[in-house]
């Protein structure tokens, strides 16, 4: 083994490991969390401004006429269009019911969230709640961010008084600083740069009496965008995977027993 | 020159105008209210090139009797010693060349002789073109033959 770089490791944080996951010792910080023994996680904001100020620059080198101010407005737009309707933005927060409670606000950006905690990003939708046995407990989410459970535990579940759960929440960008990039999750652009140039280029050309407008070609580089748009919702559906027969998205659309509660979602599939 | 001072703008209108020798024929008050008024005229045009100025347009005083002599620095009063000369214009640096046009156009405008309109025209047609069209030479004809 030794003689070899270890390219696939135990995920000992992940929500069927021990008991570190919900403890203090971190899940997701570890820096060799994602890959290569040793390397740096792929997150933070170096990763950050390489990943999407490539795209800005290349965004920039294709529209004439277009400021800077304009481009980053714009792939904000389309960021968090994308993010709206594919939702691959995923965080599983770890929390705690209490007994008798009913609504939580939840809060993206936990370090030992499981998914894209970084960027922090908005919290959009609920994805689904499931407890530390994975098995799924009936929550919605009428007003993002803020959760609430059917039915919350009558009585504590373990010595602290509470049940503990994971909240699988859908993100979308946060609204950039004067000046800045919208931050997204460090895979975005790897994956899908080809349909998100195109989103922003389209978005622009589709404005009216600019050196760059173009409404013919604006709205073809807008239907390709809409084409990531549906592969990406798929891809999150499908857990990014090949050939996978089910869904592998916490299943928002369907009422399992609680019926009539809009979301009773469990995300065992997921795992 | 990097166009990034009232200075800047100021100078360089001036190569535009062919005035560069004093006593000037612009006063450089009248070319800072040019500066102003093509601002203003951006932000029509283009409000995203004024992105952080939305709701205040820049805008530039000028008064001749601030050009005092900064010991070190100069060796007369002029432009260059006063304090607006050296203020910044927050235009985007691939459209400022568009605001030269712009203080040019309305300096020229003011002229009385029925040639300088024709430039005034020009040089708006440039200033405008530079920022709603690729080309800055957008639908204006060839100069005339002698």
């Amino acid at each position: 083994m030794s003689d070899h770089p270890q390219y696939w490791q135990q995920w000992k944080g992940g929500p069927t490991g021990s008991a570190p996951f919900l403890g203090v010792t971190g899940a997701v910080t570890g820096p060799a969390f994602f890959g290569v023994s040793g390397a740096t996680a792929p997150t933070g904001p170096a990763d950050q401004d390489t990943h999407m100020g490539k795209l800005y620059n290349r965004i920039r080198l294709e529209m004439s006429g277009a400021s800077d101010a304009m481009v980053r407005e714009v792939l904000y737009d389309t960021l968090h269009e994308f993010f709206n309707d594919t939702w691959t933005w995923l965080e599983t927060i770890p929390g705690q019911l209490l007994p008798s409670t009913q609504y939580y606000y939840l809060s993206a950006g936990n370090p030992m969230s499981i998914g894209d905690a970084f960027p922090v990003g908005v919290i959009i939708a609920l994805a689904g709640v499931v407890d530390f046995n994975t098995f799924p407990i009936s929550a919605d989410m009428p007003t993002p961010p803020i959760m609430r459970i059917q039915w919350p535990p009558a009585q504590p579940t373990n010595p602290n008084g509470t049940l503990l759960v994971y909240a699988t929440c859908v993100k979308t960008v946060a609204k950039p600083s004067l000046g800045k990039l919208p931050e997204a999750p460090w895979w975005l652009v790897d994956t899908y740069q080809h349909w998100l140039i195109h989103g922003v280029m389209g978005k622009l050309k589709l404005q009216a009496n600019r050196p760059y407008s173009d409404a013919k070609m604006g709205q073809l580089y807008y239907n390709v965008f809409r084409q990531g748009v549906n592969i990406g919702k798929v891809r999150a559906l499908r857990g990014n995977t090949v050939g996978a027969q089910a869904w592998q998205y916490p299943d928002q659309w369907r009422t399992k027993s609680q019926q009539g509660f809009v979301v009773t979602v469990g995300t065992s599939q997921r795992w | 020159m990097t166009f990034d001072t009232v200075g800047d703008y100021i100078s360089d209108a001036r190569v535009l105008l062919q005035d560069r020798i004093v006593p000037y024929r612009y006063s450089t008050i009248s070319l800072v209210a040019a500066l102003n008024l093509a601002l203003l005229e951006v932000r029509r045009i283009r409000p995203d090139l004024l992105w952080d100025n939305l709701d205040q347009v820049p805008s530039y005083d000028w008064n001749d009797a601030m050009s005092v002599l900064v010991p070190g620095t100069d060796g007369n009063a002029d432009d260059d010693d006063n304090p607006t000369w050296t203020q910044w214009v927050p235009i985007e640096q691939q459209f400022r060349t568009a605001i030269v046009y712009g203080i040019g156009a309305h300096a020229l405008a003011r002229d009385q002789e029925d040639i300088q309109d024709e430039a005034a025209n020009d040089f708006r047609t440039t200033f405008e073109n530079m920022l709603t069209e690729v080309r800055g030479s957008k639908g204006k004809t060839p100069p005339r033959g002698p």
